[in-house]
């Protein structure tokens, strides 16, 4: 709900603002007041406008990343069980490996290799989101393919892809659903990291951009408080409602059980 | 038992050095991905080519791929990283194992320490209660740790240093070591300390918390309990007997997190110029210092590594079906 009336916002007040988040909008630096709602940074700029648009250059950036994360977990996991034997093991440790590795340290070592824009950005927020993902998808799959009906289907003589494709896969969808969950709050965290220390695109401003600009332009040591507060209060609801939305999954996912 | 513990270690001895060895592979192979020419990504540009030369020489650039990683492992075990770019003459390995590392790990461990204690503490008692408090209590934790760290970080500063002036904005010490008399010194170091702590704290307490008060919920229910209840102990004795599982629950937490040791103090000590091993990480990024991000990898690594051999350890002396058992963690 809080998400989204947060997105609802964000869409009214991006196409009825005056102005685009780029434009100079009034004086540099003024406190929130009836013109300027959130009031304005060190450019003039309306805080209200720019973090209109970064909930939705956060929010992208989130959710199609963490499509690609559940994407790639699916393949790993469901492959690394159906497969068995060394390549199962051989998978599942580097995912103990990369899992044992704090992400923004990966994603910082390999934004530094790559040249920060946003494909790049949401390539590594995958290449650190997957091992989570898979995991949770392969303990997933082990209960599956010892379930009867699989076994009934195996001893009719189906074979291994009809398997994975007829049941393993239509059974994964709630596991799926939370592992896009799970993913987007890890990369909305990541992203406004990322961007908050200057390393997002350029070219977009996400909420973490916001706050990076904020820092530089020394919002804190001249009091422009409002700069700082609602960018960030932003990203928190947004996390939260992931959380509690993560949380109602987990518990529906129990009662079935 | 003697020779079964021995077992024991030797197999989870083996399981760390497989990371370790796994790790190794990894820093070498992320470091040669950078784009181009090795000698140039590897090598500062400004340096004069007869010097590149030597170092070719000496990394054996012109060597195949597996000679390359013999000899980088060879110059691991010698504990010779490499130069840094920007410290210009320094070994990396002085760069990163110093003082740097004794700040991060101040910091670290007080901030990891204070919030384990804290968060195992409070979750054990709410998880236990399970009432309007918990509830309340709970819905506050997942609200703080729905907050990015360096959001929190910004707004510790703003507030109390920036408004209330009560700690100082940035920085690790106000003196040169030695200039003034050590208590003093010591006094400001601590002074500075207190406002990434709290932003340390406020970000590890929750973990804790949540993590703990679902471990103990969950078990509230168990027969056992039910069994002790009904056989008149009182709750505090319940409790008591109870806090093994919360322990053992910290002690997973404290080890998965345990490779923030060294970096996951990031973003809180870009925010308080802490000089530490977060904030260096932060500056080599921009400079391409890529020998010392190397380090720090394997730095990460190590530490990883080691925690998870020292968690081990405790829990076989922590968890009796381990001990008889063998331990199948995960």
């Amino acid at each position: 709900m809080a998400l989204l009336s947060i997105i609802l916002l964000s869409i009214t007040w991006r196409l009825s603002s005056p102005w685009s988040p780029r434009d100079i909008a009034g004086d540099p630096f003024k406190p929130p007041s009836y013109v300027h709602l959130l009031g304005t940074d060190d450019l003039g700029r309306d805080v209200m406008t720019m973090v209109s648009e970064g909930v939705f250059v956060t929010l992208f950036i989130g959710v199609v990343s963490s499509l690609i994360i559940s994407f790639i977990g699916l393949l790993i996991g469901v492959s690394s069980v159906t497969l068995r034997g060394l390549i199962d093991a051989a998978l599942m440790r580097l995912v103990d490996f990369l899992l044992s590795i704090p992400t923004l340290v990966i994603a910082l070592i390999l934004v530094a290799i790559l040249k920060p824009s946003i494909i790049n950005v949401i390539l590594v927020l995958a290449v650190v989101g997957w091992p989570a993902s898979a995991r949770l998808v392969r303990a997933y799959t082990l209960s599956l393919i010892e379930a009867p009906y699989v076994e009934v289907s195996r001893a009719l003589g189906a074979g291994l892809w009809h398997i994975v494709v007829r049941h393993i896969i239509p059974n994964l969808t709630p596991i799926l659903l939370a592992s896009v969950i799970v993913g987007c709050r890890a990369a909305i965290l990541l992203e406004s990291g990322l961007s908050f220390l200057g390393l997002g695109d350029p070219g977009l401003q996400s909420l973490g951009t916001i706050l990076f600009y904020a820092r530089r332009s020394a919002a804190l040591a001249s009091g422009a408080y409002w700069l700082i507060i609602f960018p960030g209060m932003l990203i928190m609801l947004i996390i939260l409602s992931l959380t509690l939305i993560m949380l109602a999954i987990d518990k529906s996912m129990k009662i079935k059980e | 038992m003697v020779e079964r513990f021995a077992r024991y270690l030797l197999s989870r001895a083996i399981q760390v050095g497989i990371t370790v060895f796994l790790g190794i592979i990894a820093s070498f192979i992320l470091f040669r991905l950078l784009p181009g020419d090795p000698t140039v990504s590897i090598l500062d540009p400004r340096v004069p080519p007869e010097a590149r030369e030597e170092l070719i020489r000496r990394f054996g650039l012109d060597k195949p791929l597996y000679e390359q990683f013999l000899l980088y492992v060879a110059n691991l075990f010698r504990g010779d990283l490499g130069y840094s770019f920007v410290y210009t003459g320094t070994p990396v390995i002085n760069v990163v194992f110093g003082e740097r590392l004794f700040n991060t790990l101040a910091l670290m461990s007080s901030g990891m320490i204070a919030s384990a204690a804290l968060g195992t503490i409070l979750g054990l008692i709410m998880g236990f209660r399970a009432g309007l408090d918990d509830k309340l209590f709970t819905s506050l934790l997942y609200l703080i740790a729905s907050a990015p760290v360096f959001w929190v970080g910004l707004l510790i500063q703003f507030s109390l240093g920036y408004s209330l002036g009560l700690i100082p904005i940035a920085g690790t010490t106000s003196y040169y070591y030695g200039e003034v008399p050590l208590l003093i010194y010591f006094a400001d170091y601590l002074h500075h300390m207190i406002g990434p702590l709290i932003v340390l704290i406020l970000f590890f307490t929750p973990l804790y918390y949540i993590y703990v008060r679902n471990v103990i919920s969950g078990i509230k229910s168990e027969d056992f309990i039910i069994t002790l209840r009904a056989i008149g102990l009182s709750d505090l004795r319940i409790l008591a007997n109870i806090s093994r599982y919360a322990l053992i629950a910290t002690i997973t937490l404290l080890a998965n997190e345990s490779a923030l040791l060294v970096v996951g103090a990031v973003f809180t000590e870009t925010i308080f110029g802490w000089n530490g091993i977060g904030r260096l990480l932060y500056d080599s990024i921009f400079r391409a210092d890529y020998p010392v991000l190397q380090a720090i990898f394997i730095a990460t690594i190590l530490v990883v590594a080691l925690a998870n051999l020292v968690a081990d350890i405790i829990y076989y002396f922590l968890d009796p079906r381990i001990r008889l058992e063998g331990l199948r963690r995960r």
